[in-house]
């Protein structure tokens, strides 16, 4: 069993009650859900297992997906994503100013990068979130 | 010369004590042998057994600790914890069962990192309070949080 609660962010606070706790589930919410909270007792079931967009978790009575939420971060993850990527096109770019060769396809490629977290507005669903890559 | 005294048990003379041997004697008790207190003993130094320690000792002993994967939001095991809440990505609250009776105690943290180095496990000193302390997740540099496999938190001072 799980004790949910809506949490001072915003978010959603899940109770996971300790092995060798030896009360109800209730006694543990008086204890252990900070005073004044509303909370729910749910089947570890109730608590989604894919934790990919954790911080969006929204409505402790039913717990769904913030999208809005789901796309900010989607954003950072492929902020993080990309960094590495375009210190390659930095170098790259350096190096081919360097012998001359052209850089219109680097230039390019940082362009896509820089616009990648574009796509994260684009989407409409949790999977196409995911599922976006640099 | 040696000899074996053998009786089923020995009294005061007068009064109500006696004394074996003198000073600087020493008695020995083999190995198999038992020695049976049902009374109370006394002058044998102090008591240092860790089950004593409760006692005698109640600084020197770990008050609290827990083991939990944060990624699988499941505690491993722990001692004198009631709960840990999951606040969100590598955002948690250790709740103990018994209170500490000030919020001037020592918590040790540690756990996974994630696939960078650099990542840390923090325990922010605002955070600690009688009933509960915060543990957060960072990865390097503090940008963000995530999830470690295991996190693990031993608390000790004054309960």
């Amino acid at each position: 069993m799980r004790i949910v609660y809506l949490n001072d962010k915003g978010g959603i606070s899940v109770v996971i009650p300790s092995p060798s706790w030896s009360g109800t589930m209730e006694e543990l919410a008086d204890k252990d859900v900070p005073d004044g909270k509303p909370y729910k007792i749910v089947e570890d079931s109730v608590i989604p297992s894919d934790r990919t967009f954790r911080d969006a978790w929204e409505n402790y009575e039913e717990i769904n997906v913030n999208f809005s939420k789901a796309q900010t971060i989607t954003k950072q993850r492929l902020r993080e994503e990309r960094k590495p990527l375009l210190e390659e096109q930095d170098v790259a770019f350096i190096r081919a100013q360097e012998s001359g060769s052209d850089t219109s396809g680097i230039v390019a490629e940082k362009q896509r990068l820089r616009d990648i977290t574009t796509l994260a507005d684009d989407a409409t669903t949790l999977d196409e979130l995911k599922a976006l890559k640099p | 010369m040696s000899s074996e005294l053998k009786t089923n048990k020995v009294s005061p003379a007068t009064g109500t004590a006696f004394t074996l041997g003198d000073s600087g004697d020493t008695f020995t008790i083999p190995s198999g042998a038992t020695i049976a207190n049902s009374g109370t003993a006394t002058g044998f130094g102090a008591d240092t057994s860790l089950s004593n320690l409760a006692s005698g000792g109640a600084d020197k002993i770990i008050k609290g600790w827990v083991c939990f994967g944060g990624a699988s939001a499941t505690i491993k095991d722990s001692f004198n914890v009631s709960s840990i809440t999951d606040s969100g990505v590598g955002s948690y609250v250790v709740v103990w069962d018994t209170d500490f009776s000030n919020a001037n105690y020592a918590v040790v943290c540690g756990g996974d990192a994630s696939s960078g180095g650099g990542d840390y496990i923090q325990c922010q000193n605002s955070s600690i309070a009688v009933g509960s302390v915060n543990v957060y997740a960072y990865t390097s540099g503090g940008g963000s949080t995530f999830d470690p496999a295991y996190v693990s938190i031993v608390a000790i001072g004054d309960q």
